[in-house]
């Protein structure tokens, strides 16, 4: 019994505690592991937050300027000969915290005039331009100090099309690139930036002289590029034809015969272009390239004897790369192609020569738009409302989430009388309105002023040079014109709609607006005459049509004309519009003249006949549309027939107008065409008495552009109404010597909230909110928590403080919610607190009808009534709001998970502690 | 003999690691001094103490001298797989077994609706399929909800109240969903908007809420109904925090206001137990755990002895399912005793 069995047992045991000590090791090392990855998986968002927490520096003027001095200097028979040298210095308007799409004025003196002009700046045919000046933005910055993986080259600069980044040459081997005296030796062979092995797609294209400049992607992708629109690759944000609805920003920026001239640039980030990736982490460049022309040096003395000019060769290359321009300055190009002389042109702006001549201005973007999002996942405070709002909402609300003592809100963009319907049946807390609501709210709401902003009409006209007009003049009475449907659009249509024969085709040939505005081009035919018959709107709902009608509606001249009376040249009202009730809230598609002559020619419209005008006015729901287009002056008129005769023929917008030839006019807010740099009309204000009724030019009357000191004319005239409980927008004072400077598309924005009903922690968000916009928020500057351009500062300079004080008494009454709803003329006194939280909110007693059904069908035109809901159709499935009583109920109860809701982390943590202490012990005790 | 009564059953289990870690640790010590010294097993059997003749090396004293220590590295290794192992299973098994439940409900449901069997009202068994409910913005498509909502419930999906009306019916219906165990049906709950649709289909047709508003602790009620309105309350919790997913704080309310017209109820239970409604466990999971708890330290003890007995890989293909299904068992009594809505 002993002896044997004892010894095996033995050696099992030894094994088997072997073994288990292994097995408890592993056991320990893989419970300290999980341990420390739950340890390191929660600490993660710390990290992230505090990286997050940096608020961007605000800088008061993001402008910059910078000057070159760049000089073209030919290398000839071994002598230096200079010929031509200019200092040329670049201003940009903004440079730092650039958000998406945000346009910046580039402007420059001292460059070479430029030649050979085309119309478009912005396609790539504008490259063949003679001294053109190049805009682009590059990833990188412009430094030595910094890594070369970072720095700004050629490679990183966007271009919308590879055709701009390429050049070939089949019947010569030594083109002025390839002789550019200050290019790198390897710049100067017969292939550049070939790829090898040559892609299929690209086969051919290696023949005679081939300078190729990659794209090289964010994410580290190189797009070689090549011919025929980019055989080799190219990003997938490029475009392979340069008529696209919304072009790339590359700009060939035209200089006048004085050496100036200047351009809107519109900045990218990562969010509309990823493979450029800007970003607030990865900076960029806007770069500028007064093209001077190739410095040449057309023998190669100082190269390797392949790439050295022949002889032969050599006289040709000479003259080609020493040419100075087929046009004159100024001149228009004749259409030819390769008519230019390469040497000069935009197409070379890689080109050493060129490249070395750049002025970069480093460039600063603002966090993304989700950087809420990323910072917290925390249930955001919505605030529904105004377009007119957004911009600044969109800085108010990072300031906000980057805050931990602060919380998240979020505006969602809705119709304004929409969003006052759903806050007054409870389905939202906050609203964002631009005026009084038209039907009194069956609750305490209170309406706390937060920004002066307003509506403009973006009008881009060019005039008979083809130039971009910058002054544009409209009065009330053109405004009615355009959205009556009341210019017929065309000759033929002239003919069909018997009502409108003696009307002019459109606004632009129109002899009230050319007395206006004088030099406009006489259009003859073409897409300009459709743009031009109608103002680009919303069919929904909107604060911004009570205010555009309400300016309208006060002019006597727009009203009579509205009333049948004809205009002193003769033309009518469509009479589908005579009579209409002004101001409203949705502006009615009513023409319904189907055109004999449209279906002639339009097999669409032969297939299917609907009323025309609608479909030149075509209004959409979202704003952000309207703001869109103007931007990129695409019009939205869908009269163009795709698919002609196929069953799949649909009718499509005009799209975008050939600059030179634009004549485009749309109501947009204030802040979005200051953000985007959309030009804007002049409103009437003021016309002496003395003034001619038929006028022949602007004299005797006073038009006003939107400027700080135009709202601020604007916002003198406001004066408290108890009844509206907000400060409205006089129209009839606007007309009077007061109102002479005032700008008449000013507006009110105000965030109305209840007084009763929110719970304590909404209150008090909201509260805060108030009280930032009004203080804080009221700092002008392109930073987070700041107000961008296009708002009017509410401050005691400014003439607002009873607006400040009353949005400071209103946030009190908010956090109270003890249904007290401040008076705006100071006439009541907020009450005293008493224990009951909620005193009145019993049923209140309802007035007037519906407010938002009047004004009934919205669009007819096919287009945008699609995903965003119009505020109208959202209350429907409550009964009618004037019918509501408001019953005070109960608060839901909160309900604890007590201790046992902890279980689960408490679990974890003991798994984390028990794993460390074995790891710690076995570890000790195994040394 | 008593060699083969080792100690690591119990402590492996985690259940007791109270009073004899002592002794299980001296044999453990012992069996290593064992191994290098080889001394008779015999002689030192009941050498508790770990104090030593002065024959040993002070190196093999150093190695034994922490008698406890090396056991207590065992248990609390053991404790913290335990621990992780019902986190691991809370957390990412038990979406597998709602899953499951879901197929085999959905089934049932789609019989019933076709058969016109689907229950309308009155006293429906627990756990038994009583809608179909989507709600795309919060991420819930085709989920088949069941009658009842304890914890054990809502094991298998979404639970209906049992003292409110079905949905669809005139009044008020209840609905219960996890936050984020078991799949987390309804763990998106707050990110609804007001508009977002909801459509039901039970037995009397299909209906479509549209949501209202969010609520949670101290908001107001919404408004009272209009006379033969209906609305859907959907009820689930969340957190905040680090571990919000984890660890349920409160509960969020979603109201959804019915579309058209709304059907006749044939009444329901006028009350429920504690255990239904919400943050509430299942005490009666006590029961089924006292069970099976036995049942898995029966297992080990018969691994460990069968290891010894019969051979390692024999012993591992035969023991590990029935340690496995007995592991299984326990954490899903344990995990009902924790809040329902979690």
């Amino acid at each position: 019994m002993s002896g044997k069995h004892s010894s095996t047992v033995r050696q099992g045991l030894a094994s088997s505690t072997g073994r288990r000590q292994t097995g408890s090791r592993v056991l320990a090392v893989c419970a300290a592991t999980l341990g420390a990855l739950s340890i390191a998986v929660s600490l993660t968002p710390f990290t992230a937050e505090a990286g997050g927490d940096v608020t961007s520096p605000s800088v008061a003027s993001s402008a910059a300027s910078k000057s070159v001095t760049a000089a073209r200097t030919h290398l000839l028979a071994g002598v230096d000969q200079v010929v031509d040298s200019r200092t040329v210095k670049v201003d940009v308007s903004a440079t730092t915290t650039l958000r998406d799409r945000q346009a910046v004025t580039v402007t420059w003196s001292g460059a070479h005039p430029t030649g050979g002009r085309i119309p478009d700046h912005n396609s790539a045919l504008a490259a063949q331009q003679e001294y053109p000046v190049v805009i682009m933005q590059c990833r990188g910055t412009d430094s030595t100090s910094v890594a070369a993986a970072q720095r700004v080259s050629p490679q990183t600069c966007w271009t919308q099309t590879s055709d701009e980044r390429q050049r070939g040459d089949a019947t010569s081997l030594f083109p002025p690139y390839r002789v550019d005296r200050y290019a790198a030796a390897s710049d100067r062979q017969q292939l550049v930036g070939v790829p090898s092995p040559l892609p299929k797609a690209c086969s051919g294209s290696e023949a005679g002289a081939q300078h190729w400049v990659a794209f090289n992607a964010a994410d580290g992708t190189i797009y070689p590029g090549g011919p025929r629109q980019g055989c080799a690759g190219s990003p997938p944000e490029s475009s392979t034809s340069s008529s696209t609805f919304v072009p790339g920003n590359t700009t060939y920026g035209v200089t006048d015969l004085d050496g100036t001239g200047s351009s809107r640039f519109v900045i990218n980030t990562a969010d509309s272009n990823a493979s450029l990736g800007c970003s607030d982490t990865v900076p960029c460049s806007l770069v500028v390239i007064p093209i001077m022309g190739i410095s040449c040096d057309p023998v190669g003395a100082s190269l390797p004897i392949d790439d050295q000019t022949p002889d032969i060769f050599l006289k040709d290359a000479q003259t080609r790369c020493t040419k100075t321009g087929h046009y004159a300055p100024g001149q228009v190009t004749d259409g030819g192609t390769d008519t230019e002389d390469l040497a000069v042109s935009g197409y070379l702006w890689w080109s050493e020569s060129n490249w070395r001549n750049r002025v970069s201005f480093p460039l600063t973007f603002a966090q993304p738009s989700n950087v809420c999002d990323l910072v917290s996942s925390a249930k955001p405070s919505y605030v529904y409302g105004s377009q007119a709002m957004v911009q600044a909402t969109l800085q108010w609300s990072p300031a906000f989430c980057l805050d931990r003592n602060l919380f998240k809100f979020q505006h969602v963009q809705f119709s304004e009388p929409g969003s006052r319907n759903l806050l007054d049946n409870g389905s939202i807390e906050a609203a964002l309105v631009g005026g009084p609501p038209l039907q009194d709210y069956t609750k305490p709401v209170v309406q706390a002023p937060v920004a002066v902003s307003g509506f403009a009409i973006a009008a881009v006209v060019d005039n008979h040079d083809g130039q971009q007009v910058e002054h544009v003049n409209l009065t009330p009475r053109l405004l009615a014109k355009l959205m009556t449907m009341s210019y017929p659009s065309g000759v033929g249509l002239r003919q069909d709609f018997t009502a409108l024969k003696n009307n002019p085709l459109d606004m632009v040939a129109d002899p009230e607006f050319r007395a206006l505005n004088p030099n406009m081009l006489e259009y003859t035919d073409g897409y300009e005459i459709t743009s031009a018959s109608t103002l680009f709107s919303v069919s929904s709902d909107s604060d911004v049509i009570s205010a555009l009608t309400g300016y309208v509606n006060a002019d006597p001249e727009a009203r009579a004309w509205l009333d049948g009376t004809a205009d002193p040249w003769g033309m009518v009202v469509d009479p589908a519009y005579k009579g209409i009730a002004l101001p409203t809230e949705s502006w009615p598609a009513l023409d319904s003249n189907v055109s004999k002559a449209a279906a002639a020619v339009n097999p669409c419209l032969a297939f299917s006949p609907v009323p025309y005008l609608p479909l030149v006015a075509a209004p959409v729901s979202n704003p952000a549309t309207v703001t869109l287009n103007m931007q990129f002056d695409i019009s939205n008129s869908q009269i163009v027939c795709q698919n002609q005769g196929l069953p799949n023929q649909k009718l499509t917008a005009l799209g975008r107008l050939t600059p030179g030839r634009r004549a485009l006019f749309g109501v947009v807010a204030l802040a979005d065409a200051a953000r985007y740099q959309i030009p804007t009309a002049a409103l009437l204000t003021h016309t002496d008495s003395d003034a001619p009724t038929k006028p022949t030019d602007a004299t005797g009357r006073t038009f006003v552009a939107p400027t700080t000191a135009s709202l601020k004319a604007a916002a003198d005239l406001l004066a408290p109404v108890k009844a509206d409980g907000t400060w409205p927008v006089p129209y009839a004072a606007l007309r009077g010597d007061a109102g002479k400077d005032a700008y008449p598309g000013t507006m009110l924005m105000s965030l109305n909230v209840p007084t009763a009903g929110l719970s304590t922690t909404e209150a008090a968000r909201y509260a805060t909110l108030i009280q930032f916009a009004v203080s804080q928020g009221q700092t002008p500057g392109n930073g987070n928590g700041q107000l961008p351009d296009g708002y009017l500062p509410m401050s005691a300079a400014n003439g607002l403080a009873p607006l400040v004080a009353y949005a400071k008494d209103a946030a009190s009454a908010i956090r109270a919610q003890q249904g007290y709803v401040p008076a705006v003329d100071g006439s009541t006194r907020p009450p005293k607190p008493t224990a009951t939280p909620i005193p009145t909110p019993s049923p209140l007693p309802s007035t007037g009808t519906p407010a938002s059904s009047s004004g009934g069908g919205t669009t007819s035109g096919g287009t945008g009534s699609t995903a965003t809901p119009s505020g109208s159709a959202q209350p429907t499935a409550s009964p009618s709001p004037s019918t509501i009583t408001i019953v005070s109920v109960g608060k839901t109860t909160a309900i604890s998970a007590g201790v046992l809701g902890q279980a689960l982390p408490a679990l974890l943590a003991l798994s984390v502690v028990c794993g460390l202490a074995s790891l710690a012990l076995g570890y000790r005790r195994r040394a | 003999m008593s060699i083969y009564v080792d100690g690591d059953p119990v402590t492996s289990t985690g259940q007791l690691p109270g009073t004899d870690v002592q002794v299980v640790g001296g044999r453990k010590a012992r069996r290593e001094a064992q191994a290098l010294t080889q001394p008779s097993p015999s002689a030192r059997k009941r050498d508790v103490s770990p104090s030593t003749p002065a024959t040993r090396s002070s190196r093999r004293a150093r190695r034994s001298m922490p008698a406890g220590r090396g056991s207590f590295v065992w248990v609390l290794a053991t404790v913290s797989v335990l621990a992780f192992w019902f986190v691991l299973y809370a957390v990412a098994l038990t979406p597998f077994q709602e899953s499951h439940q879901q197929a085999v409900l959905y089934n049932t449901m789609r019989e019933r609706l076709a058969d016109q069997t689907a229950p309308l009202g009155g006293d429906i068994a627990p756990g038994s399929p009583v809608a179909l409910l989507s709600a795309p913005s919060i991420g819930v498509l085709d989920t088949v909800v069941v009658e009842g909502t304890a914890s054990g419930d809502l094991m298998a999906g979404p639970g209906h109240r049992r003292d409110t009306v079905l949905p669809g019916q005139a009044g008020v219906a209840v609905l219960y969903g996890r936050a984020a165990l078991f799949g987390g049906p309804f763990g998106a709950l707050a990110s609804a908007h007001i508009g977002d649709p909801i459509t039901v289909t039970t037995g009397q047709g299909v209906f479509t809420y549209t949501v209202e508003g969010i609520r949670r602790a101290n908001d107001s009620f919404p408004q009272p109904l209009a006379a033969g309105g209906g609305r859907l309350t959907l009820v689930s919790a969340e957190g905040e925090g680090r571990f919000e997913a984890l660890s349920p704080t409160g509960a969020v309310y979603l109201d959804a206001r019915l579309q058209g017209e709304a059907q006749p109820s044939p009444g329901h239970p006028r009350s429920v137990p504690k255990a239904e409604t919400a943050m509430q466990g299942d005490p009666s999971a006590l029961l089924p755990l006292a069970l099976v708890l036995p049942l898995l330290v029966g297992a080990v003890v018969a691994v460990v002895y069968g290891r010894s007995r019969w051979g390692g890989w024999q012993t591992w293909l035969v023991g590990m399912p029935l340690v496995l299904a007995a592991l299984w068992a326990v954490s899903q009594a344990v995990v009902q005793l924790l809040p329902n809505l979690s």
